[in-house]
């Protein structure tokens, strides 16, 4: 079995992140078509102004540093 | 007649070993179980000596499930009495009245149904607790060799599944961008806040053409509609009721409320707290409390303005209990100088009495719908035409007025300024100590004696942090494990119906023996289940727990030697806490900082925007706060620093002050 990189919980093999990082990115992915259809943004906007609200989950937000970070390699 | 001190026996395995399955119990004295029960010994040799030569006895303990138990574990193994034969005191409040009528009337015999349901309670839980707790023990043991107590129960489990549900619903959460319509418009020099009808609006550009198109025009006021509410008065309160309301005035946690009230009952200033009644049953004399309430100079007026008010019938609610009525004041005076808290609490019991009596407000609500072409607006007002109970129940009464001034149908309203503001959904609020209460008692997990202390269980074992019920790390390690491998014990299905059946033996439908044995055979099948993966479980477990003590202790790099960490340590000679170097051993790095000594303190991973030290969070009480651990230093905290001196030297000089007055 294999570790997330975000917090080295056990991940599933053919997905690097572990339960929690991976319904967060899910969730993430999932608001980004309400962000779009809101302000006709692009992905790289849509996280840095998501990323900077209040209420945004912990987890999210490990997951938007690990996709922004250099080895980042969810996109 | 002699005191109880709460429960002088215990159940206690009767096979030997720290092991698991431990299914069979006898009850023994409390001290020989609990060691710091060491005040129960005196009392049950009181007891058993001056059991020598009695001829009849009489249980006087609560009338609830804990109550009735006691009384009869100690009849049966301090008294050596024949407990068929012996009489039951009953009765809601410790006035002298009361108990003087309780003697004279006794009951027949105990309420052997509800002492079956003790039993049967005390044995469940005991059960699960036990065997529970020490398979997850022992499976960290053999995984690590270490011993470290990790516990659950039959309700904690449950419990345990609802915060960390709610936890991962708020790490999980996107905000949604939305907007809403401010606008404000004047008709005959009144200023009026508008609603805009649609509430959320999903796009910006939607949003900008509204505001366009309504910027600087005017609207009509198109239709107007009053509707009359009869507000009947609060029912009466039961424990659950009570201690929502003092955790919303007071922020009083609901275990706090119920030891207040306990300590009301013992004074004989309030009935009985444990119930779920929300009825004033007709045999309570409420001219009497009134009466006595009328004694007291802060209650005069009131209590004289309800006796003068004619019929005496309380509102009544719809919950019933058997046992005991709604907590009431007793209308007896204080016989010692009540705490604050407890004056709280008493207020606010009194006044909701009162209330019971007051007849039902009225208020009005007016909704103004105000058009501009296709664009809908509301205006609304509110009113209250007759206070009724409220004269009563202020301060505790929460208004909400809005007036509107004098509207007709087609008036004009200037809309002078319409904007649109910009905002986000907000995740699920976390549990405080009020609501996660009402939850258990929604799902029906617990009763209203217990489930305060579920609530308070969960924060003490490290499964929470702080009051805010944010799920620990080490909180995680558990719910995840139970959830992959003994999936059972955090269903609130499987505890609902251990409940119920418990509630059969109350009412007689069940037996004690039959449910034991289902419970028996249930917990059997989960433990065979567990220890057929008891090592992957420990592992899950250790690794678990180890990520919890790694995020408990370690603050991050050390920024002097940057090769060590910086450590959350107790000093072993003042017991006090403070940051230091790893390294301080092996490569001589003296860094510390100092450390608030209250409160919880979490390390985390962001770094001052200041001076760049590492941040950590800081929980006490109620309160929670970020701050850098070079918070002493730091040049941006130094105007705080020089507020919260102010704050001491100001509570110093009030103490002083108090002390020179006495």
């Amino acid at each position: 079995m294999s570790e997330c990189p975000i917090c080295s919980r056990p991940s599933h093999e053919n997905d690097s992140l572990c339960q929690y990082h991976q319904h967060a990115h899910k969730n993430l992915r999932e608001a980004y078509e309400v962000w779009i259809h809101a302000l006709d943004i692009d992905w790289t906007s849509y996280l840095d102004h998501v990323y900077a609200v209040d209420g945004l989950g912990s987890w999210v937000r490990e997951v938007i540093e690990h996709i922004k970070s250099e080895d980042g390699s969810l996109e | 007649m002699v005191y109880a001190l709460g429960h002088l026996f215990e159940l206690r395995q009767t096979e030997k070993g720290w092991k698991y399955p431990r299914l069979s119990t006898e009850w023994v004295p409390r001290y020989e179980v609990d060691k710091k029960a060491t005040a129960t010994k005196p009392i049950i040799r009181v007891i058993k000596s001056i059991s020598k030569d009695i001829d009849h006895f009489v249980v006087a303990t609560d009338l609830d499930i804990e109550g009735s138990l006691i009384g009869y574990l100690t009849l049966l193994y301090a008294c050596g009495a024949e407990v068929k034969e012996a009489k039951r005191m009953i009765f809601s409040t410790l006035t002298k009245a009361e108990l003087n009528a309780a003697y004279d009337n006794l009951a027949s015999g105990l309420d052997f149904p509800m002492i079956e349901a003790g039993q049967a309670r005390h044995e469940v839980d005991w059960l699960y607790g036990i065997n529970l707790t020490r398979a997850l023990t022992l499976a960290i043991k053999t995984a690590s060799g270490w011993f470290k107590i990790v516990s659950t129960g039959r309700v904690q489990g449950p419990t345990l599944a609802l915060v960390a549900d709610r936890d991962q619903a708020i790490n999980v959460f996107v905000p949604t961008p939305y907007w809403v319509i401010l606008a404000t418009g004047s008709h005959n020099s009144h200023e009026l806040e508008l609603e805009y009808s649609k509430k959320r609006i999903a796009v910006k550009t939607q949003a900008l053409d509204i505001v366009q198109d309504l910027k600087g025009k005017t609207a009509i006021v198109d239709d107007l509609r009053s509707k009359k509410n009869f507000q009947t008065p609060p029912a009466p309160f039961n424990l659950s009721a009570l201690q929502s309301e003092s955790y919303r005035h007071f922020g009083f946690k609901p275990s706090r409320t119920l030891a207040i009230a306990q300590k009301l009952y013992l004074e004989a200033l309030i009935s009985y707290p444990r119930t779920g009644s929300q009825k004033i049953p007709p045999s309570i004399n409420v001219r009497e409390i009134l009466n006595g309430l009328a004694s007291y100079r802060k209650y005069s007026s009131l209590a004289k303005q309800v006796l003068a008010g004619g019929s005496l019938t309380p509102f009544q609610g719809k919950k019933d209990d058997a046992a005991h009525p709604a907590i009431h004041p007793t209308g007896t005076k204080a016989s010692k100088r009540l705490t604050p808290s407890e004056s709280k609490i008493y207020d606010l019991i009194v006044r909701r009495f009162f209330a019971l009596f007051g007849k039902n407000s009225i208020k009005e609500s007016i909704r103004a719908d105000v058009k501009y072409n296709e664009h809908l607006f509301y205006l609304r007002g509110l009113k209250v035409l007759k206070r009724g109970w409220m004269d009563y129940y202020d301060p505790y009464v929460t208004l909400n007025e809005r007036l509107l001034p004098p509207l007709s149908k087609g008036d004009v309203i200037e809309l002078e300024a319409v904007n649109e503001d910009g905002r986000f959904t907000s995740p699920p609020p976390r549990f405080n100590p009020s609501s996660l209460l009402k939850i258990l008692e929604k799902e029906g997990l617990g009763t209203k004696a217990t489930r305060a202390s579920i609530v308070d269980s969960v924060r003490s074992r490290g499964y929470t942090l702080g009051n805010r019920f944010e799920l620990s790390t080490l909180g995680y390690a558990l719910h995840e494990t139970l959830r992959q491998y003994v999936a059972k014990i955090l269903s609130a299905d499987f505890t609902r119906q251990l409940e119920e059946e418990m509630q059969g033996i109350l009412e007689g439908r069940l037996d004690r023996d039959q449910v034991l044995t289902h419970a028996k055979e249930d917990l059997l099948e989960l433990l065979k289940h567990f220890q057929t993966q008891e090592e992957d479980i420990g592992q899950t477990l250790v690794s678990g727990l180890q990520r919890y003590w790694k995020e408990k202790e370690e603050v991050g790099l050390c920024p002097k030697c940057g090769v060590g960490n910086l450590l959350i340590i107790r000093s072993p000679k003042t017991g006090k806490r403070f940051v230091g170097c790893s390294e301080y051993k092996e490569g001589g790095c003296d860094q510390t900082f100092p450390l608030p000594q209250r409160g919880t303190i979490a390390p985390l991973d962001k770094q001052c925007p200041y001076c760049g030290h590492h941040m950590i969070k800081v929980i006490s009480g109620r309160r929670a706060w970020e701050t850098c651990v070079n918070w002493t230093k730091c040049p941006g905290r130094q105007e705080d620093l020089k507020a919260l001196e102010k704050k001491r030297e100001k509570a110093s000089q009030a103490r002083q002050e108090g002390s020179s007055d006495e």
